[in-house]
């Protein structure tokens, strides 16, 4: 304890020193300490005391389980962000393409002129579009069948 | 100052008589470092509550029983300087009311006691915490250089210019 002398203050502020009243603690405090401590000892009986027990050990003030979090996310968070960068730099296989929906021919019950006319005429009837007959080919137009001056 | 290892051996393993004779030597030194720490009698007794039930709750991980007396004391700063931060802050945040939590809430009518805290208020932190390990607390040089982290000579130096700091506020208000 106080091994070495304190003559350097003057006998007035020793004595202010050694006068002032320090709190101390009374008989309600010290009911409060003992039922807090049993109630804290309380907490790690058994098995789930000692998991808690574990869960609390702390290093330096911080709780163990959370450096493992920490030391456990980087190499995770590392992982995930070359595994986006390797997907997002990845070639592009060639694949099968699907036809184009301006190629495909349009079925005409569900167009929307035949919805509409079923709509407002109960009793329509579809008639199927006449197929469009062939134009005739006139005089100038070019022949693959050879013909007969042709030949002549 | 250290206890006996017996003692802190017997107050790990949750011996009620070992821990009781700790906690008599202890707890006023708590109460009395916290409240010139936190400057209120109500938070320094909660300061204390605190610090004592976590020194015997975590008594089983204590890494070496001879620096139990340090060890107590820098948890017992540790906690109030932090108790002391969440004080200040919620000080500022009511803007200018008045702090009631910051002024000594015990009968102080003798003029050297008021003299006392208006000085010691004056100091830094760490020079208040200094002097009071050493005046009031009554540790050794190597005592206070192991709860502070810091080296005897610093302890030393710090002391006499502490004193001298000291002395030139307490003569300023006194020497009329």
């Amino acid at each position: 304890m106080a091994n070495e002398p304190t003559e350097e203050f003057s006998p007035e502020i020793r004595a202010a020193f050694d006068n002032y009243p320090c709190p101390v603690g009374d008989a309600a405090f010290d009911a409060k300490f003992w039922r807090e401590l049993d109630a804290r000892q309380n907490r790690y009986r058994g098995l789930g005391g000692l998991l808690r027990r574990l869960i609390e050990v702390e290093i330096e003030g911080i709780a163990v389980w959370r450096l493992g979090v920490a030391l456990f996310s980087v190499p995770v968070i590392c992982a995930i962000g070359v595994a986006l960068l390797n997907l997002s730099s990845a070639p592009v296989m060639p694949t099968a393409s699907a036809p184009q929906i301006a190629q495909m021919p349009l079925d005409p019950l569900s167009s929307p002129r035949f919805a509409r006319e079923f709509w407002d005429a109960p009793d329509y009837e579809y008639r199927a579009p006449k197929a469009q007959s062939e134009k005739p080919k006139g005089k100038e137009e070019i022949s693959c069948v050879l013909s007969d001056h042709d030949l002549a | 100052m250290d206890a006996p290892a017996e003692l802190l051996q017997r107050a790990r393993a949750g011996d009620r008589d070992a821990i009781a004779v700790l906690y008599g030597r202890f707890r006023d030194r708590m109460i009395a470092l916290a409240f010139g720490i936190v400057r209120d009698r109500a938070e320094a007794e909660d300061c204390a509550q605190e610090i004592l039930l976590r020194a015997f709750d975590k008594m089983p991980i204590l890494p070496d029983e001879s620096a139990f007396c340090a060890w107590l004391y820098r948890l017992a700063i540790n906690h109030c300087l932090d108790r002391k931060r969440k004080l200040d802050r919620r000080a500022n945040i009511s803007h200018g009311a008045p702090q009631p939590q910051h002024q000594p809430n015990f009968d102080a009518q003798i003029e050297t006691r008021l003299a006392l805290e208006r000085a010691l208020d004056e100091l830094s932190p760490t020079a208040r915490l200094t002097l009071m390990l050493r005046e009031w607390h009554e540790l050794n040089y190597e005592e206070i250089a192991a709860i502070t982290n810091v080296p005897v000579g610093t302890v030393k130096s710090r002391l006499n210019q502490v004193r001298r700091e000291f002395r030139r506020i307490w003569e300023a208000h006194n020497g009329e």
